[in-house]
């Protein structure tokens, strides 16, 4: 990284947004430790604002129940362009435990795009941060108009997705 | 006194490394029986259905192919409870906790998927599933192929032949080398 872009890309700051589409709390405190010490997300630059006027990436979590959706949506159209949407745990990727319930609209990709998908019931802190600096390169991609065209493929660990 | 204490602290601090993990440049730290990945082992399995009427997420799925039933786990609806290691009674399934999480932009291929195969009886023919090795090994201590040519003989045979004319019909085919699925029987071509 040139010293050019580590000065002036705005991607080295990218602002974070949760929202709670219906889910149990327990993706909430696990993303909850992301801005604590222990984690320490900020020395990314991630930073966890409270409205979603003023966010680059929107971290969704719970299966988007029928109360939650009008609010969910009208949430997201507020996130200004271009914006990175991260469905949290399983809830958020495909309803989870609760898929096929009556009570529910989701999961959120039928009615949102969403660039990445973080799995896990709830998922380690470091697999949501993983995908915070994924979303940095989606969003870089998305700022200058083009966008991945192949899956994207993440393994920090040796793991292989989609064999 | 308190003072002091948190003198000492400060002191401490000074010197100690932060606590904040390294992440992105050391890998995770797992703790023990931590519940990671779901692994399939399609030797083992036999299609017993256990797995999939216990998964309180539906995430697993058993499908019928021709030529066998494949076994198809979804990641995306899993939420690692580690039930269906519980239930399976052969050891098809294990914890696999070496993998910490996953992160995808497709999630429709984050699965788990496995294959048993029909082979045919040594006697008559017909198309049985494989025998899994866990049985064959429950049953004959060891899996050879010997073995699982006698668990793959079907139940009307087993009934029609006494135990000394199986044995002789399968030494026969050993000698000839004669049994059609031999591959699919050792799992040689792997399940997947
Ligand atoms: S994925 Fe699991 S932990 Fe997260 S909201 Fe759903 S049920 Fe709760
Ligand atoms: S994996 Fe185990 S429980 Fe599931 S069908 Fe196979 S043998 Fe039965
Ligand atoms: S770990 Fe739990 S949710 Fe996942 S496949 Fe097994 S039983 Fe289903």
């Amino acid at each position: 990284m040139s010293l050019w872009s580590l000065l002036f890309d705005p991607e080295n700051s990218i602002w974070v947004y949760r929202i709670n589409a219906g889910s149990c709390n327990g993706c909430e405190i696990e993303i909850t430790p992301l801005f604590t010490p222990r984690y320490d997300a900020e020395r990314f630059g991630i930073k966890w604002v409270g409205t979603p006027r003023h966010a680059d990436v929107v971290l969704v979590t719970g299966p988007v129940t029928a109360v939650a959706k009008e609010s969910v949506m009208e949430v997201l159209s507020q996130v200004p362009d271009p914006h990175v949407v991260i469905a949290v745990g399983s809830c958020g990727v495909s309803g989870g435990v609760f898929r096929g319930s009556y009570a529910l609209e989701g999961p959120l990709d039928n009615l949102y795009p969403v660039d990445l998908y973080v799995l896990g019931c709830p998922p380690k802190p470091e697999g949501i941060l993983t995908a915070l600096l994924e979303a940095k390169k989606i969003l870089k991609a998305k700022r200058k108009g083009q966008y991945q065209e192949k899956p994207l493929v993440v393994d920090p660990a040796g793991m292989v997705m989609g064999r | 006194m308190k003072v002091g204490v948190i003198l000492k602290h400060i002191w401490e601090n000074l010197f100690t490394e932060p606590m904040t993990k390294k992440f992105p440049k050391e890998p995770v730290q797992l703790p023990e029986g931590f519940r990671g990945r779901v692994g399939y082992i399609p030797e083992n399995c036999i299609m017993c259905n256990m797995c999939v009427l216990n998964c309180p997420a539906n995430a697993i799925e058993i499908k019928p192919e021709e030529d066998g039933k494949r076994w198809t786990l979804h990641y995306d609806r899993c939420i690692n409870c580690m039930i269906c290691v519980e239930v399976c009674p052969v050891e098809a399934l294990y914890n696999d906790d070496k993998e910490p999480f996953r992160v995808t932009s497709d999630r429709i291929s984050a699965i788990e998927t496995g294959k048993v195969p029909m082979v045919s009886c040594p006697i008559c023919g017909k198309k049985v599933p494989r025998p899994s090795n866990t049985m064959v090994k429950r049953m004959m201590k060891e899996v050879t192929p010997r073995n699982l040519l006698k668990a793959a003989v079907c139940p009307q045979c087993k009934k029609d032949h006494k135990p000394e004319e199986i044995d002789a019909i399968i030494d026969k085919i050993l000698e000839e080398g004669s049994y059609p699925d031999m591959d699919k029987l050792l799992g040689k071509e792997g399940l997947r």
